[in-house]
């Protein structure tokens, strides 16, 4: 099965860039500023680098920003930044600047890159920031149109893992299948618990999705996913439970702990193919066990991305 | 008549002078009191709650006396200008701005220290530099009462005492 989504450019995509444009220092903002209504809504990332213009990425690849007296970037225009994401509350995010990014209002994230500061072996803080990538929320409601019917188990979802290299448009399509899975749309309406340790699914801000995640869904966000999967199991009976990124073995133990409760699984991972998932120790248990038993494969960058559902199968791995 | 009238005023008068001068220094006193309480409740929410800056500034606005209130409402209000200035910015202004706190200027630069902290490092760099901010205005606390017990009398009397004089110079 392979289908074509078109990513829609909306207002609403343009909006959310200069929401995320505004997160830069007032010497920065006007090279974003002034890009075109289209070019606003088919961003992807806005990234500054200590001694460079700041640039956007497009589908095309990065372009470089006029700034003030077209000067670059400059240490203090990156702490400028990180200020303003944080609302100047380091210490309320310092957990996630020791992962390496933090998600703002609006569900943007922004990656930091530098000197990182090492106590025991273990990351304290970034001290001297050299680069930051702020990755532009996309809501594109209708993206997973048609995925609910073809997954297993009649439209229960099953475990399902969706597959895209990084910035391949996972998060998004993760999001409108949870939305038309609580909704009820092609399908009956579900419980759907979402562990959003990252925050990007929700952006939950003051107890609020800024994001539309459906009617029935409960969202568990700033948790580490394994806990949350966890917890969100115990406390709010899920029919689903969906996750972003599964990457480390507590998330996978996890997931194979709430598959065995009747609970259908939705997550994603970074991988070109089934065949690239399954390099990986840790997903060959999962399909082994069967926890995963389907992929959707995200291809293509930018407006026009595809996707295709192929079955999970260790066939000489389990 | 007038002469009488004449000499009640200028004793009025004289007077005021001093009790408005002493009244300053009984002000400063307050003002240095309710910064001090106003910095230990921050550090007390930084260390229990860890809420966002906005927050935080909030529930310290709301627990803290006039006139150091105004400072923490003024940095909420104006955290929303962040990208145009930075938080220490907004901290060092609101110090400014408000007539009230009476601040001597070695008082703004112990603020202004602060604010370069707050909102920037961990939490605990952050209640540190807190800690240091409440010893440092502290020892400015006990040099203003002290001032006030010193001087509050001698402006006090001053101004009545010099009244009094040009009264009985006029009758």
């Amino acid at each position: 099965m392979l289908s074509t989504m078109i990513v829609p450019i909306r207002e609403e995509a343009a909006e959310r860039f200069s929401q995320a444009a505004s997160l830069l220092p007032k010497g920065l903002r006007q090279g974003a500023e002034r890009l075109s209504r289209s070019d606003k809504a088919r961003a992807e990332e806005l990234r500054l680098r200590i001694g460079r213009l700041p640039t956007v990425t497009l589908p095309e690849g990065e372009i470089p920003l006029a700034t003030d007296g077209g000067q670059p970037v400059t240490s203090e225009d990156l702490r400028l930044t990180l200020e303003i994401a944080t609302q100047a509350s380091a210490h309320a995010v310092l957990d996630r600047v020791r992962e390496g990014y933090v998600t703002v209002r609006g569900g943007h994230r922004v990656g930091l890159c530098g000197s990182a500061v090492c106590e025991n072996g273990v990351i304290r803080t970034i001290g001297t920031l050299s680069s930051l990538a702020i990755r532009i929320a996309k809501e594109v409601p209708g993206v997973a149109e048609g995925i609910r019917p073809l997954l297993k188990e009649a439209g229960a979802v099953g475990g399902t893992v969706i597959l895209a290299p990084p910035g391949g448009g996972k998060t998004t399509l993760l999001r409108d299948l949870i939305r038309r899975i609580s909704d009820g749309i092609e399908g009956p309406p579900l419980r759907v618990g979402v562990a959003d340790e990252r925050g990007e699914l929700a952006a939950m801000f003051h107890g609020t999705p800024m994001n539309d995640l459906g009617a029935h869904t409960d969202v568990l966000d700033g948790c580490p996913k394994a806990e949350a999967l966890t917890l969100l199991l115990r406390a709010m009976t899920p029919q689903v439970l969906a996750a972003d990124e599964v990457a480390s073995a507590e998330d996978a133990a996890a997931l194979e702990e709430a598959s065995g409760c009747g609970t259908a699984l939705l997550c994603t991972a970074h991988a070109v193919n089934p065949q690239d998932l399954l390099r990986r120790p840790l997903f060959q248990r999962l399909v082994c066990r069967g926890v995963l038993t389907q992929a959707v494969v995200l291809t293509g960058r930018g407006g026009t991305r595809r996707w295709r559902l192929a079955g999970l199968e260790g066939d000489g791995l389990c | 008549m007038l002469r009488l009238a004449g000499a009640l005023l200028l004793t009025a008068g004289a007077a005021g002078v001093g009790l408005c001068a002493a009244g300053q220094l009984e002000e400063r006193v307050k003002s240095l009191r309710s910064l001090v309480a106003g910095l230990e409740i921050l550090g007390r929410e930084l260390a229990f709650r860890r809420a966002a800056m906005p927050e935080l500034m909030e529930r310290t606005a709301c627990q803290t006396e006039e006139p150091a209130r105004y400072l923490f409402a003024y940095c909420r209000e104006h955290l929303e200008e962040l990208g145009e200035q930075t938080f220490g910015a907004i901290w060092a202004q609101a110090a400014e701005e408000e007539p009230g706190l009476l601040l001597a200027q070695e008082e703004r630069a112990v603020l202004a220290e602060l604010g370069e902290v707050l909102g920037r490092y961990d939490a605990d760099d952050q209640i540190a530099a807190l800690g240091r901010t409440v010893d440092a205005l502290r020892v400015c606390l006990t040099r203003a009462q002290e001032e006030r017990r010193r001087l509050g009398r001698v402006y006090t009397a001053l101004g009545v005492g010099s009244g009094a004089m040009l009264a009985i110079l006029l009758l």
